[in-house]
């Protein structure tokens, strides 16, 4: 029953409608490319939507996907229904069979670009993996990771697994700043350098409802100072660590604060306070 | 004919002349709280503009009188201290911005000034760089010791034309550029993508059909309007350029002298500080920036700012103003 099928796919193909269908595939693509790289410069230039518009480049490139196949099944191999119900046949025995995963993933892009627990420019942790998400593609999400891996995540994570999202679709983002000093430092006074250092950095965003908080907790043999504030550009996340960081221990060492003498052994916990 | 330094300053400082009605409802909210402050209750005011706006200070001296004290932000700064209750009931601050620089230890003067301006019973007007101001409410709350804020108005054309021409007799001057029947002159391209795209000839002619009835307009509206536009209606700025144009009887057409501008990480922060700042001395930049001097070299060849006082400190340009700031809020440096 399925070699009569086959015999009747076969027989459908010629070499001008199997090129064709190539060469609808081969331009959607090369629109799909097109589209993005027209897209990345619009949303460079345009700061403040660059999350929106970045959204549209996984939906543009399903629709110009599912139009290009669409096409190439519906006109150019022009299928009668008996051919279709073959074709479903073939497609229901390869997905039983050895492509299910495959199926998953697209299907998991599909819920993703339309359910949006993520959106192409926001930080997430998924698979395992912390970073910014570059690209949903049909069969994977890719981020950037801080070291700059590239890494694909099958799209069926984001079904089977939690997915954490920092950003959620707006530029700015809480990053946590932890500070270590010996319990015999001047506590306050530290605190408000680190306050101050947050405050002028050229990284951070200040709002009324993006508020600079500075908090102290204490631990054997040491205290954190612990800095939570937002900073502009989610890109910008390890910059404004790393700025904060800096001028605020250089600041410490003239008003005479000093880290721990002992190793920190447990950091705390980071979703605490 | 005589140039005048400021038009601005001269036309608010002169007792012979009526208050202009530009200020009409800012001048009643400063003396709203001087009559509250006679009544017993105190409430500071702070009047906030963008930088290059005038000489805010000197109007709201004359608004309230001989009872009020001026003392500026940057002797206050340098240590002096405030004026006690014996000696002045009003005290106008001007320049609050120069009270602090963005470094660690950079706010203890304003920190200073807030703590005394807290514990006193005297009513304080401040005049303050409205980018600093906005800063520094989230970050000092310095809001709720001014609970009053009056934003200074950005200003139409027709308003410019009303302050500069304000010495000048009808058609006095001969204004570069012929009778533009159609107003300002209609785009053939656009910017896309850092290029220019140069519009099909039916758009054009779409854009010409959908345009309001041309109204014609004389060279002279043609000028402010222009002004208006390149100066965003910033009064200072304004008066700079319209100083750069006049070589009386003439008056040349303004050049867009900032076009599509684009700046990296270190230069845009720079401009923050100094477009905060209005003019800032190098040592009080490079505190707050670290060793950047390249980037005083780049921003000047951008014609964004000048180097003054001997090279010892740097000003933004009036003309790069208006598109500094909306290059620096798209970026969020400055809200």
């Amino acid at each position: 029953m399925a070699g009569h099928y086959i015999d009747m796919l076969i027989a459908t193909l010629s070499y001008s409608i199997l090129f064709r269908a190539l060469a609808v595939l081969a331009l959607a693509y090369a629109a799909a490319r097109v589209v993005t790289i027209i897209l990345i410069r619009i949303s460079e230039r345009s700061f403040s939507h660059r999350i929106s518009i970045r959204l549209l480049i996984p939906l543009i490139k399903f629709s110009l996907y599912a139009l290009a196949f669409y096409y190439v099944a519906g006109s150019l191999l022009e299928f009668s229904s008996a051919e279709l119900i073959a074709i479903s046949g073939l497609i229901g025995a390869a997905v039983g069979f050895g492509i299910k995963d495959l199926v998953a993933e697209v299907a998991g892009g599909l819920v993703i670009v339309l359910d949006k627990p993520y959106q192409v420019g926001d930080k997430i942790t998924m698979g395992g993996y912390y970073g910014e998400v570059k690209d949903i593609g049909i069969r994977a999400t890719r981020l950037i990771t801080p070291d700059d891996t590239l890494v694909s995540v099958p799209n069926q994570a984001a079904l089977s697994q939690s997915v954490a999202n920092a950003t959620a679709g707006i530029q700015q983002m809480m990053v946590v700043i932890d500070l270590f000093i010996d319990s015999q430092s001047n506590a306050p006074k530290a605190m408000e350098i680190l306050k101050e250092a947050v405050v002028t950095s050229r990284f951070v965003y200040i709002t009324e409802e993006h508020p600079v908080n500075i908090l102290l907790k204490d631990f054997p043999f040491y205290r954190r100072i612990r800095a939570k504030a937002y900073v502009r550009d989610l890109r910008k996340e390890f910059d404004f660590e790393s700025d904060v960081t800096v001028r605020a221990w250089e600041a410490f060492k003239g008003a005479g604060i000093v880290p721990p003498d002992v190793a920190v052994i447990d950091a705390g916990d980071a979703g605490s306070l | 004919m005589v140039l005048r330094e400021s038009v601005l300053t001269s036309i608010l400082a002169c007792d012979d002349v009526p208050m202009i009605h530009l200020f009409e409802e800012e001048t009643a909210s400063i003396q709203k709280a001087v009559a509250e402050l006679n009544s017993g209750s105190r409430s500071n005011v702070a009047v906030v503009s963008e930088p290059f706006y005038g000489e805010d200070a000197v109007w709201i001296a004359r608004a309230i009188g001989p009872q009020a004290v001026l003392i500026e932000g940057e002797s206050l700064a340098a240590g002096n201290s405030l004026p006690d209750m014996d000696n002045a009931k009003i005290v106008i601050i001007k320049g609050l911005h120069k009270l602090y620089s963005r470094r660690i230890g950079g706010f203890s003067p304003l920190k200073r000034i807030m703590a005394a301006i807290a514990s006193s019973d005297q009513l304080f007007i401040a005049t303050c760089n409205a980018y600093s101001w906005n800063y520094l409410e989230p970050t000092l709350r310095i809001g709720t010791l001014f609970p009053v804020r009056i934003d200074l108005p950005l200003l139409n054309s027709s308003q410019l034309r009303e302050i500069l021409l304000s010495g000048y007799k009808e058609n006095e001057l001969q204004y570069a550029g012929a009778k533009d029947p159609t107003g300002d002159t209609q785009e053939t391209a656009i910017s896309f993508l850092g290029g220019h795209l140069i519009l099909p000839d039916f758009i054009q002619s779409l854009r010409s059909a959908l345009r309001p009835h041309p109204v014609s307009k004389s060279a002279e509206d043609v000028f402010f309007n222009r002004l208006a536009r390149i100066s965003g209606g910033n009064p200072g700025v304004a008066e700079s350029l319209w100083m750069s144009a006049l070589a009386y009887p003439n008056v040349q057409e303004i050049p867009e002298l900032v076009q599509d501008l684009d700046l990296d990480q270190t230069e845009a922060f720079t401009m923050n500080l100094i477009l905060c700042a209005g003019r800032i001395s190098k040592d009080e930049l490079f505190s707050a920036l670290g060793p950047e001097e390249d980037v005083l070299y780049s921003l000047s060849e951008m014609r964004l700012v000048d180097l003054v006082e001997g090279r010892q400190a740097v000003e933004i340009r009036p003309e790069a103003v208006q598109p500094v700031a909306e290059l620096l809020k798209r970026r969020r440096l400055i809200w």
